[in-house]
């Protein structure tokens, strides 16, 4: 399929854990069994190319569990399609 | 601070100033979280930003060296600062006083009475002193001093500040001993250390910034007589002032010395150029060609300085400065080429945009292999994957040119 985005087996396990729904870092180190080095650049690469998205969770929220609030990573359509084909 | 938080506030300055802040709350956070769920693991995880730290640097749309102009600035600046560094460090004498010293080493102490002698009148006076390692029994403990055997004229010969009418051997300690191995003793002298198994006098405490030259020193003993065949320094004052002393060599036979490194480094960074995949078939214009050879000539003198720097301490070694020099210039040439491959040959500016084309599976003998693309618009730099009789080494379309043939 031309224009199909080319990923490694590492950056798919990654995508697969966030579709999974781990969606944040510590998450997809404890689904993947991958080092913080290379999963925060692997999915700063999957940002890159729309194939996650990022958010912040709210303020309100982490501040009522008494925790810092968290950065959540969700796929996109353009990710759930590479997904699916791999 | 813990460790943790100071190894992820390390890895904080390398990444972009724009995407710092945001980059160091996810850390941050993701690293509480982990501290709660079990704190083995952290030190691991913060390492792990680093890499994700570099990443973003190396993926950072705007970089500082993208401009040539910007990237020639920054390497003249730092070439400038070192060749700064390494003047003051190589030109600054090596001890206080040396314009109006004079200083021979490895020099018999007969010899050194023959010197005296035949001198003349361009030196006011001469001094011998050896520098020795030995045992001195003080009033706390017995241990190795680092001491100064000299004739009884050498604190005359070198301007030291110090009055004595003792005859025989005298004996001066340094501040610093006089305050570990005498608690501040006011009364010092008259006090008697065994030196070498002989029991001395001590005559006085000499002044941290007395001593005109190098060395660190415990102790000072002026003797009448020295041991015949004894090797040490000469030391004399020049009457006129103006003559170095030759102690060490100077700064233009040490330039001279390793001038040679320059011709071997040259001749590596060719053979580099020629062997490897290195083909300058970027910089064929002439203005990517003179960016080329600026960029080498500020990087090579840089890490000569700092090679210089490194290795022209007390201790310097000719063999460590080239194994130093030689493969640092080879590397520094190297960069230099690799940088102007990722640059567009006519604007000199990044090339970005990469995208790869072809399967090595899909395209038989056909091209296949990644283009980089000016943002400017003036080509397209088709790098190929696997090196091939019709396509070894990166081409460059320049589609200006094209379109012009095109049009017209």
């Amino acid at each position: 399929m031309a224009g199909e985005p080319k990923l490694s087996h590492t950056a798919a396990m990654i995508l697969q854990a966030v579709g999974a729904g781990h969606g944040y870092g510590f998450s997809v180190m404890e689904m993947t069994g991958l080092p913080s080095g290379t999963i925060y650049p692997a999915l700063r690469r999957l940002e890159r190319d729309d194939l996650i998205r990022s958010h912040w969770e709210k303020q309100s929220i982490a501040d009522a569990e008494q925790r810092p609030p968290r950065k959540y990573y969700r796929l996109t359509s353009g990710g759930r399609a590479t997904l699916a084909l791999h | 601070m813990s460790l943790h938080d100071a190894i992820l506030m390390g890895a904080r300055w390398l990444v972009p100033p724009l995407q710092r802040a945001e980059w160091y709350a996810e850390w941050d956070a993701e690293l509480c979280y982990i501290r709660r769920a079990c704190d083995s693991r952290a030190m691991t995880f913060c390492l792990g930003a680093y890499k994700d730290a570099f990443w973003l640097r190396r993926h950072c749309p705007c970089r500082p060296l993208d401009s040539p102009l910007r990237c020639l600035a920054l390497l003249a600046t730092i070439a400038a600062m070192m060749l700064v560094s390494t003047g003051r460090a190589i030109l600054s004498p090596p001890f206080r006083d040396a314009r109006g010293l004079v200083e021979l080493k490895d020099t018999p102490v007969d010899q050194y009475e023959a010197i005296w002698k035949n001198a003349g009148p361009a030196f006011a006076g001469f001094a011998f002193y050896r520098w020795v390692s030995e045992p001195v029994r003080t009033p706390h403990a017995m241990a190795l001093y680092s001491i100064v055997r000299g004739t009884n004229n050498l604190f005359q010969v070198l301007n030291v500040p110090v009055m004595s009418a003792a005859r025989g051997p005298v004996l001066f300690v340094s501040r610093e001993m006089w305050r570990m191995d005498f608690d501040n003793d006011r009364k010092l002298a008259g006090h008697f250390l065994e030196i070498g198994g002989q029991r001395l006098p001590v005559a006085g405490v000499i002044a941290d910034d007395a001593w005109p030259l190098a060395g660190r020193i415990d102790a000072w003993l002026l003797e009448d007589r020295t041991p015949p065949h004894a090797k040490g320094f000469v030391v004399g004052r020049v009457a006129a002032p103006g003559v170095a002393p030759t102690t060490l060599p100077r700064p233009g036979r040490r330039v001279r010395d390793f001038s040679g490194v320059f011709g071997m480094a040259l001749i590596a960074c060719l053979v580099v150029t020629v062997t490897t995949s290195l083909k300058l078939g970027v910089a064929r214009d002439a203005r990517a060609r003179a960016f080329l050879l600026a960029k080498a000539a500020l990087i090579v003198p840089t890490v000569y300085c700092c090679a210089l720097l490194l290795f022209s301490a007390d201790i310097f070694c000719p063999l460590i400065f080239q194994i130093a020099f030689v493969p640092g210039s080879v590397s520094a040439f190297y960069w230099s080429v690799t940088d102007q491959r990722r640059r567009c040959p006519v604007c000199l500016r990044f090339l970005s945009s990469p995208v790869l084309l072809g399967k090595a599976s899909q395209a038989f003998l056909g091209w296949y292999g990644t283009e980089r693309m000016c943002a400017l618009g003036h080509g397209v730099l088709r790098v190929p994957e696997l090196a091939t009789s019709c396509s070894g080494s990166p081409q460059w379309v320049n589609l200006e040119e094209l379109c012009a043939k095109l049009s017209g």
